[in-house]
């Protein structure tokens, strides 16, 4: 048996044209953690059986598939941590001068996720971003995204026996799951009775995969796994740091976005992190053991932040309920040869109020106003927040 | 070693093998497996278009 170090393992992203169809994901993503699972629920089978031990038996409830993702958002691969969580809208620009993608409030799109685990591969489709966090990790702006999903592939078991030469398809027990394929897709490579195959079809009754001619010898009830890809990574990019990021405050956006355009203007942040929750419902209905659909709620949104204290100002905003248009514009690498464009973020908040301010006292340190920001609907403008990334991927990727 | 194509219109950095431009080739080990690649199958040679080769 060999044991394997995570440091080789991989996050690969693509989004899905439709939400139950899975796609062997393409864009490789340097990962720094991960903990997505499956929850089977399962529980003790209490029914009265004569026993004086209190179960036999674990019995299946509703069964979830989430987890956390966790990473540095470069320009890159934040615009599919956006897409998962956002309604991406039409991208602009080219090659040349960057690509420029918006992002407003609205339904994100379904990913196949695929993260492997030595030669293994975990693949999750049907993925989106629930809660999407974007901090500052000394200095790097780092993500955690939580994820539901639909499904999964990663191990089953033969339900009929391999013989020997000839064989052109696995059938897979359904002691998982009634449909114990969903999730595998033509061209995988699955390993089974010790010998790889390259899937040729997804049988449509969600148990059988087809191959060419192969000769396998294995049992029923033997192991069946998807095999993990080389991972390729069209750049290995720096994340945006908040040395590079600018943040202004105003009475309305436009005065936000004009202060956060110079540094003169911006307010420094000495800490800073944000979070979006899309509070996804991961709906159980008959016909799917796992999730049926990943069902938008209603959406809200944070902003915490420490700056120096200066003077009452944020107090008396916080004690008469005021207003505040807040945007942030993170910078990245040059794009453009002559150094006229650059990498991008930028992240408008319409309208926010303190939820909370606290301005504590501690001996030997300046006094900070340490301020959680509720995101709020701006009605006047119709929005909420806004995203904008420059970057060079095409639009076609998201 | 067989060798394998980037289909993609990305040039891609592959650990332990480098950078592979769009179109660009590598030789991997066999198990390579990666969406982005796929297998370069060597074209069986005709021997009527070998000059020290005559047809039988």
């Amino acid at each position: 048996m060999s044991n394997f170090l995570a440091d080789s393992s991989y996050l690969a992203v693509k989004p899905q044209s439709a939400a139950a169809t899975p796609v062997i994901p393409t864009d490789f993503v340097p990962l720094i953690e991960e903990s997505i699972r499956v929850n089977a629920n399962y529980a003790a089978d209490r029914r009265m059986k004569g026993l004086s031990w209190k179960s036999d038996e674990l019995l299946k409830a509703n069964r979830t598939i989430e987890g956390d993702l966790r990473v540095y958002c470069d320009p890159d691969n934040l615009g599919h941590l956006l897409n998962m969580a956002f309604a991406k809208g039409s991208t602009t620009g080219d090659a040349t001068d960057g690509y420029t993608h918006p992002f407003t409030v609205g339904d994100g799109k379904h990913y196949s996720l695929e993260v492997s685990r030595g030669e293994f591969a975990t693949r999750i489709f049907g993925a989106r971003a629930d809660r999407l966090r974007i901090e500052f990790e000394e200095n790097k702006m780092a993500s955690v995204v939580s994820i539901k999903a639909l499904g999964q592939f990663q191990a089953a078991s033969l339900a009929v026996a391999l013989t020997g030469a000839g064989m052109t398809e696995v059938v897979l027990s359904t002691d998982y799951d009634l449909r114990p394929a969903d999730g595998l897709v033509v061209g995988d490579v699955i390993r089974v009775g010790g010998v790889d195959v390259t899937l040729t079809s997804v049988n449509a009754n969600g148990t059988t995969v087809g191959f060419a001619s192969t000769s396998i010898t294995a049992s029923v009830g033997d192991t069946v796994y998807l095999l993990a890809q080389t991972p390729s990574f069209s750049a290995l990019q720096e994340p945006f740091y908040m040395g590079n990021t600018l943040v202004g405050f105003g009475d309305d956006e436009s005065a936000a976005t004009t202060a956060a355009g110079a540094r003169a203007t911006a307010v420094p942040c000495y800490d800073l992190s944000t979070e979006f929750m899309q509070n996804l419902l991961d709906a159980p209905a008959s016909g799917a053991t796992g999730p049926s659909v990943l069902l938008n709620q209603t959406r809200e949104g944070a902003l915490e932040l420490r700056r120096l204290f200066e003077d009452p100002e944020q107090m008396q905003k916080y004690l008469e309920n005021k207003e505040t248009a807040v945007t942030l514009i993170a910078t990245g690498r040059h794009i453009k040869s002559d150094l006229t464009t650059s990498e991008l973020l930028t992240i408008k908040y319409f309208r926010t109020k303190l939820v909370d301010l606290e301005e504590p006292l501690n001996v030997g340190e300046y006094i900070y106003d340490a301020e959680t920001r509720e995101v709020l609907y701006d009605s006047s403008e119709a929005k909420a927040v806004t995203f904008a990334l420059v970057n060079r991927t095409a639009g076609g990727s998201y | 070693m067989p060798k394998y194509l980037n289909a993609s219109d990305r040039a891609l950095w592959i650990p332990g093998i480098g950078k592979v431009e769009p179109g660009g080739q590598i030789s991997a080990p066999e198990g390579f497996r990666n969406a982005n690649f796929t297998k370069v199958v060597p074209k069986k040679e005709d021997p009527t278009k070998d000059p020290d080769k005559k047809a039988v």
